[in-house]
């Protein structure tokens, strides 16, 4: 009996923590054609009923298509445009991002997921639909001209 | 009595449920050639002088209909849907280490240069695409899964260079889901 009563505490725990997120993912396979191609996925991932005190998480996932291990560079980043209706994020939410690994560095032809988490504290204020980018960039670039890869977060307040 | 207690949050009110919605395109891009010299390869550069990435070219304007050949760099969208491109073009380093006006093209000072960008078929210079030293917007508007082709035009700083020596800048082509 006090096993089954530990056992419901500790599943009791975890419901409760996952109680704030509802998480919709429609699942998708890469293209073959994108086997040697750097990518990342998802293009864009929204967040509704946010509100201060929230966490919303979501992973990115990483593809390095180089024939060598390659260092990656994962970044906030406030967008010059946004979508329609959004603002740009304040600057301060930089400082409510948790990014599992900044720096990953991934064999050749392997694919990863990093946690990307934004957690806003209780006291902040936003706008009530505000956008920011997790800019990817592979590091080893060394030409004038560099790419990088970015995943909208678009973010709906709660009323 | 403990069981209740831990049973509350799972059918909790769901005005405190933050959804989270992801859309999972597959966002990829190259651009070549990545390394550039302004100007053509080993030129030295003048002060108060346009610049274009016109192949060949360099002090030419493109034509009043851009054409392919005038575009010294070809983006390939790989990704599986319709991608924004952005262009920041930040200041330099080393050398007079020219900073970034961010007025375009035809905005130039003491030490500061602009920056415009163009693509094929675009009208010069109506099109010329403002390239900021960061936070830019988007140059290229939802680009389908195909190629284009791009230049800029670099207004280089009004006054003399004062080291003379060789000064770097690393254009980020940055690729975001089109919404």
């Amino acid at each position: 009996m006090k096993k089954i009563i530990i056992l419901l505490l500790a599943v009791g725990l975890l419901l409760s923590g996952c109680g704030q997120t509802s998480t919709t993912v429609e699942p998708l396979e890469p293209p073959p054609e994108l086997y040697d191609k750097i990518w990342i996925s998802p293009g864009k991932v929204e967040v509704g009923n946010f509100f201060p005190g929230a966490r919303a998480e979501y992973p990115i996932t990483i593809h390095n298509g180089n024939d060598e291990p390659t260092e990656f560079s994962i970044a906030f980043q406030v967008p010059g445009s946004t979508a329609e209706g959004y603002e740009p994020a304040p600057s301060a939410v930089e400082g409510w991002m948790i990014i599992e690994d900044p720096s990953p560095v991934l064999e050749a032809k392997e694919t990863r997921e990093v946690l990307i988490a934004v957690v806003m504290p209780e006291d902040a204020e936003a706008p009530a639909k505000w956008e920011f980018w997790i800019a990817v960039k592979d590091i080893t670039q060394t030409g004038m001209v560099q790419t990088e890869l970015a995943c909208r977060w678009l973010v709906e307040m709660s009323d | 009595m403990l069981l209740f207690a831990f049973a509350v949050p799972i059918f909790a009110d769901t005005s405190d449920t933050v959804v989270v919605t992801a859309t999972p395109a597959f966002i990829s891009i190259s651009v070549t050639p990545a390394t550039y010299d302004i100007g053509g390869s080993g030129a030295t550069l003048l002060p108060n002088t346009t610049y274009y990435a016109n192949p060949g070219n360099e002090t030419t304007a493109p034509s009043a209909t851009v054409q392919a050949s005038e575009c010294a760099f070809t983006i390939d969208n790989t990704s599986t849907v319709d991608i924004d491109i952005t262009v920041n073009f930040p200041h330099f380093t080393g050398g007079d280490a020219m900073q970034n006006s961010g007025g375009g093209y035809t905005v130039n000072g003491v030490s500061d240069f602009g920056v415009s960008g163009y693509v094929t078929g675009d009208t010069w210079t109506d099109d010329a695409f403002t390239f900021a030293n960061s936070g830019s917007g988007v140059f290229i508007d939802a680009l389908s899964a195909a190629s284009i082709k791009f230049g800029w035009a670099l207004l280089t700083q009004s006054d003399d260079w004062d080291s003379g020596t060789a000064m770097t800048s690393t254009v980020s082509i940055a690729a975001a889901l089109d919404v």
